[in-house]
């Protein structure tokens, strides 16, 4: 079955998830205590004037039967139209769409170079395992497994921006400066190291914990002594035989990272003032701006299903036992 | 179609031709926490060129460590001394470049498990093709095409198409065809086969024998051909060695091993071997009066819904389709058949492990599909089983005693000093040493294990033992004795017995009554000596005509049954067997689904053209 039928095949199931999500969504603020106009008009109802909350009401069509306002909400969905947020007055939208290629530039990237790292360090030390190298990396990998993401972050603020003054603390680019197409590249970049280094740094050790065993395991199968037997060479066999069979199981957890990617960001984000999606939902969370909380928890729902959109075309490919 | 594996070799190989390998006082011991590991202890072997050489001996010999020391693939522990010289060139401490110039390009191997020997993400192609590239470079006629024109040479049909898929896309006998090719990629002088036929079904492993008699003779390769089984060894070898915890005990010619084996232990070995030309055994005598049977099946289907991946529906698979069997008291009916072919699903039925969808059983006159959930339980303690693998079935943390009275435990029989008098009566009843109730499983050997399996089995006092595969993990002569230990248990208890194996020969010394099952239904049932004597169905007779006799006089006659068992997702219509038995009449065999009927009032067959002078003549 090609990627296509496939999709065809599965679209049923992917679109059922992402309308239960949408829904929930719909759902939640009004199952909440309290009155559901703290959480789609941003305001406590208590502050107002019984004529103000009124026309509060119906503007946000609160006063409408459910399944009226269940159909509303689903075209608002579909037109990418979330309303506006109270705090930022600006349309949720567009808020989000500005905001969004901040996080997928350092997430993505983050997630690129640490999946590459954690795949050769964690085949190196398999292949040398029990050697010091084996276990100086395992120790430090599960030493960073636990450290907290914020307290890295803060580390290399103090270390490269304050101490040494090599790289800018916060922000994605320097404010107001008008500058060439190079120079603003270069500006980006300086703006995402840090970010990206703490991201990719934090993400390493999970893949690499992952690929390790899954190296050892393969490496004791009986097809690595039918390679060997071949007279293959050290190198091929790894590349060839240990490798492209140890990577099927790590490419599951890269691909669950891929969906937990923007929840991760909200910490470093908010540590590095990066304005991504992340800061957002730090800022409407700490100023309750409850519609762009539930736009940008609708956002990341989409990334989990489109992580597992990805995973499921590429399983197959990586392990043809999948197939059928 | 298949290509026959007719022309075999039967003729003697060139007298003392030179040595193609020379293994001279050969040690390797392995570094163990728990102390070192004597696996190989001074071992001279000498492999003529162009002969095929036999290594046999039981499990844990040395076998296996012995020859991955003459391809330097044994682990970083092992430690080597001794000498390994292929065609005069040292091997031991050789630089890993010229032992990987020796690896595929002048030794070529093929391990037991087809399976796990192929790496499951690689076309077979792609291996294939590996084997080549990895000591000729691409240039040199390295090509898909090679590839495939090496695995229709192995006999895999549509080559062309097939060198494109992966190793799960093909049965067990495909596979272990697909490693040969791979050996022989590289164009090797010497092929190590080590077990390359034990996991294989018996009409298969007589096709992969007839394939790597006919290629190995094509090409004058030497083959050394590592085994447990006499019988494929008698086949096949020219000459034999005999191992025995990491020593030479005997070397020889094959025919003069077997004509007169000098040494006790290959005496030992000859001797406890399960043949089909021996004498028929006496059994204990099996209960005359017509009481209620032990066991009677009618029209029993057990079928499974099967997963097929993540995309496509599910489909049902009939594992047991339409059995009726009856098994009288203090009887042994012997179940033989293929993998795949239901018997250990039938056993399971027989408990009421396995959802019924049609049919009845009843143990003892007791419908177990219409029993409640207690007194179910108590059928089944009626009935216990025995397992191929006991320490699988065996919790490790317990001690012997623990496990033997286990089940008096769960059904609250008896207080704690009863139990400990019961199993040291059981243990006597399974002639286990009294003093082994403390020790835990591992401490155990693999047949001790299996008489503590019996023992626990036999604690409730069932009227039916089911043994699927009792003594298949086990060596020959230890095997010889579990089955004389039923035997014994039957005469003394009385107990009826189900006994579930791929060995034929085991069947035929445990037996009273024989069912031949393939794909789901039973083709063939009788008494022992029909069934042994004058067998009537083609299956049958392939099944029996393809076990190796362990005697170089008799090698097999040139037709085994060709193909491998059909996937039981989609039977074959009309006679299951008509896409490989060689009587198929077309018309009738694809159309007609034959029932059993009576050949002789103890003997009754499934097969359309059972009785026809000509069904004789074609199998
Ligand atoms: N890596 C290892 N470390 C320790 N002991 C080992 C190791 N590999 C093999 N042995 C031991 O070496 C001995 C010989 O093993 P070997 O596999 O050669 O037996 P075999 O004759 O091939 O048996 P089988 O018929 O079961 O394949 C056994 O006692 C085994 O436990
Ligand atoms: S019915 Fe036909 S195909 Fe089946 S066993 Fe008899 S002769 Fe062979
Ligand atoms: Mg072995």
């Amino acid at each position: 079955m090609g990627p296509w039928r496939f999709l065809i095949s599965r679209g049923g199931q992917y679109a059922i998830v992402l309308a239960v999500a949408i829904s929930l969504n719909f759902v939640l603020p009004r199952l909440m205590p309290g009155s559901p106009l703290a959480l789609l008009a941003g305001v406590e109802p208590s502050e107002l004037t019984p004529e103000e909350r009124e026309e509060l009401i119906s503007e946000a069509g609160l006063d409408q039967p459910m399944i009226v306002q269940y159909f509303r909400y689903w075209g608002n969905v579909l037109t990418f139209n979330f309303g506006t947020s109270f705090r930022m007055n600006e349309a949720i939208g567009d808020l989000i769409l500005e905001r969004l290629p901040w996080t997928l530039l350092i997430t993505m990237t983050a997630l690129l170079l640490s999946s590459l790292i954690g795949i050769a360090l964690g085949v190196l030390a398999a292949w040398r395992r029990g050697r010091a190298s084996d276990v100086v990396s395992l120790n430090t990998m599960i030493a960073l497994d636990s450290t907290p993401s914020f307290w890295l972050g803060m580390l290399f603020v103090a270390l490269f921006s304050v101490t040494l003054g090599w790289l800018p603390s916060y922000g994605a680019v320097t404010p107001g400066a008008q500058l060439a197409p190079w120079d603003a590249f270069v500006d980006i970049a300086a703006h995402a190291a840090l970010p990206i280094l703490t991201l990719t740094i934090l993400s390493i050790p999970g893949i690499f914990l992952t690929m390790r065993y899954s190296t050892l395991s393969v490496m004791g199968e009986d097809f690595i002594r039918t390679a060997q037997a071949k007279g293959l060479t050290n190198t091929q066999v790894l590349s060839r035989h240990v490798v492209r069979n140890a990577i099927v199981p790590v490419s599951t957890v890269i691909a669950l990272r891929l969906g937990f990617a923007f929840g991760g960001s909200v910490v470093i984000e908010t540590v590095f003032s990066y304005p991504g999606l992340g800061r957002l939902v730090f800022e409407a969370v700490s100023s309750r701006d409850y519609p762009v909380m539930q736009a940008t928890f609708l956002v990341f729902t989409i990334a989990v299903l489109v992580a597992n959109i990805l995973a499921d075309l590429l399983y197959p490919r990586l392990d043809p036992r999948t197939r059928t | 179609m298949l290509k026959p594996e007719a022309d075999v070799r039967t003729t003697a190989p060139a007298a003392d031709g030179p040595a193609a390998l020379e293994i001279r006082d050969l040690s390797v011991s392995f570094r163990t926490s728990s102390g070192d590991v004597d696996a190989v202890r001074g071992v001279d072997i000498t492999v003529r060129s162009g002969t095929t050489h036999a290594i046999v001996g039981e499990s844990g010999s040395g076998k296996s460590v012995t020859m991955m020391g003459v391809l330097g693939l044994l682990p970083e522990e092992a430690q080597v001394s001794g000498s390994i010289r292929y065609l005069g060139k040292e091997l031991v401490d050789a630089a890993p470049a010229e032992l990987r110039a020796v690896r595929g390009a002048e030794i070529g191997v093929i391990f037991q498990d087809p399976l796990s020997s192929l790496n499951p993400v690689m076309t077979v192609g792609a291996q294939i093709l590996e084997s080549m590239t990895a000591h000729r470079g691409t240039a040199a006629g390295a090509t898909w095409k090679r590839a495939a024109e090496l695995l229709a040479e192995v006999g895999i049909p549509e080559a062309e198409r097939r060198v494109k898929e992966y190793p799960h896309q093909f049965s067990g006998g495909m596979r272990q065809r697909v490693m040969i090719a791979m050996a022989l990629a590289a164009e090797p002088r010497v092929l190590i086969a080590d077990e390359a036929t034990t996991a294989l079904d018996v009409t298969v492993q007589a096709q992969i024998l007839r394939l790597v008699q006919r290629i190995t003779a094509e090409r004058s390769m030497t083959t050394i051909w590592i085994s447990h089984d006499l019988g494929v060894v008698a086949q096949i070898a020219d000459d034999i060695t005999v191992m025995q915890s990491g020593r030479v005990v005997e070397r020889g010619s094959c025919h003069d091993i077997f004509a007169a084996p000098r040494e006790a232990y290959t005496i030992a070995l000859l001797e406890s071997m399960p043949r089909l030309d021996a004498p028929l055994r006496e059994l204990p005598p099996r209960a005359t009066a017509t009481g209620t049977a032990a066991v009677d099946v009618r029209d029993l289907e057990v079928a499974y819904q099967v997963k097929r991946g993540l995309r496509t529906g599910n489909r049902l698979v009939r594992a047991v389709d339409d059995v009726s069997l009856e098994i009288a008291a203090g009887e042994t009916v012997g179940l033989v058949g293929e993998s795949g072919s239901g018997k250990s699903t039938f056993a399971r039925a027989l408990l009421g492990l396995e959802p019924m969808r049609h049919g009845t059983v009843h143990l003892a006159g007791q419908d177990v599909a219409g029993a409640r959930r207690a007194s179910l339980s108590a059928l089944r303690r009626n009935a216990q089983m025995v397992f191929q693998d006991p320490s699988s079935s065996m919790n490790p943390g317990l001690s012997v005693q623990e496990i033997v009275t286990e089940p008096l435990l769960i059904n609250h029989r008896m207080s704690a000093s009863g139990r400990r008098a019961r199993a040291a009566e059981l243990l006597e009843l399974v002639e286990l040493d009294p003093q082994l109730a403390r020790r835990h499983p591992h401490q155990l050997s693999g047949g001790q294990r299996q008489r503590v399996a019996i023992a626990r089995a036999l604690s409730l006092e069932p009227s039916l033992l089911v043994c699927d595969e009792p003594v298949s993990a086990l060596d020959v002569t230890v095997q010889t004795q579990i089955l004389g230990l039923l035997r014994r248990l039957q005469a003394d208890l009385g107990v009826s017995l189900l006994v579930i194996s791929h060995d034929l020969a085991v069947i035929r010394d445990i037996a009273h009554r024989v069912a031949v099952m393939y794909l789901g239904k039973i083709v063939e049932v009788g008494d022992r000596e029909a069934i042994f004597g004058s067998p009537q169905h083609p299956y049958t007779r392939a099944l029996l005509g393809a076990v190796p006799t362990p005697d170089p006089t008799k090698r097999f006659p040139p037709t085994p049954l060709q193909g491998d068992p059909p996937s039981p997702l989609s039977p074959p219509p009309g006679c299951r067997f008509h896409s490989r038995c060689p009587a198929a009449v077309i018309g009738r065999c694809d159309t007609t689904v034959p029932t059993l009927t009576a050949w002789t009032p103890t003997h009754d067959v499934a097969c359309v053209r059972l009785g026809e002078p000509e069904l004789t003549r074609q199998t």
